[in-house]
């Protein structure tokens, strides 16, 4: 552990590890190696390939009713007919202009909750200040 | 495992790398498999596009064409492959490109598995799958 942690301060710290894509890499080599052992039967996982009890039987699987989407995209509706799109506007917009300087977001947050801006408007909000975060997968 | 000989891709007629596209559609973050089998495949000798998370259909689908894909992985552990994999299938198929080879790894449960081979996914790779058998089910079953 501390070779890793040696490591990344090398690197300049964990973000900069990160944007090094470092622990991605080293964390897909190691599951990489994992999988192989267990392909050859050299790391066991009981049940999978070891010490299996034969066939499982039928496991009931929870299924989500479809309706369940279309009932949502509803209410979401609703919510919407119902708020003041000014209030949402505006409280949105401070919370813009709180996430460009320093400022705690919480309270920005609690008033476009209670204006009910939706997770998707604030979370939009904050990508037009913040930018928003694409992965360079390694593999 | 044993040696290279078990993963080295078979020269094809066209002398051409089997070229795959693995995607995580949907909003499942589990990207541990998709990244493994990517890998697998390449070092398998096959040209691996893997699309990173939370891709739509539409963009797996678009990847897929752009990238002259003979094979697409979907990984789907979110239990939302019932509606995922009909919409890709379908856009597939209305790009006239249901010959690629359609593969789906995850958590699927085995009641739905026929149902996703009537809509034209050619494998279905569950927990417990080697990746040797991966490679081969997409070597053989690539014909472009």
């Amino acid at each position: 552990a501390y070779e890793y942690f040696d490591k990344i301060d090398e690197l300049g710290g964990m973000v900069a590890a990160i944007e090094q894509s470092y622990p991605q890499r080293e964390i897909a080599d190691a599951s990489f190696r994992y999988q192989l052992e267990v392909d050859a039967g050299e790391r066991i996982v009981v049940g999978v390939n070891g010490f299996e009890e034969g066939d499982d039987g039928a496991i009931s699987t929870l299924r989500i009713d479809p309706a369940l989407e279309r009932k949502q995209l509803d209410r979401l509706q609703a919510a919407r007919g119902r708020r003041s799109s000014a209030e949402v506007e505006a409280a949105l917009t401070r919370l813009r202009e709180a996430a460009t300087g320093d400022a705690n977001l919480m309270e920005p947050l609690l008033d476009c909750a209670r204006a009910r801006a939706s997770e998707g408007e604030i979370v939009e909000s904050l990508q037009r200040v913040f930018g928003s975060y694409t992965e360079t997968p390694v593999f | 495992m044993a040696a290279d000989t078990d993963t080295a891709t078979e020269p094809r007629p066209t002398g051409r790398k089997i070229r795959v596209v693995v995607a995580k559609p949907g909003l499942d973050g589990h990207d541990r498999g998709a990244k493994i089998i990517a890998r697998a495949l390449r070092d398998a000798g096959m040209e691996v596009i893997y699309t990173g998370l939370h891709q739509t259909a539409e963009q797996i689908v678009e990847t897929a064409l752009q990238e002259d894909a003979d094979a697409v992985g979907l990984s789907i552990l979110s239990g939302a492959h019932m509606t995922l994999v009909p919409k890709i299938a379908n856009l597939l198929k209305g790009e006239g490109a249901d010959d690629i080879v359609l593969v789906v790894g995850g958590t699927i449960p085995e009641e739905d598995i026929d149902e996703l081979k009537e809509l034209g996914v050619a494998g279905i790779f569950t927990p417990g799958s080697s990746v040797q058998e991966i490679i081969d089910f997409i070597e053989k079953s690539v014909t472009r």
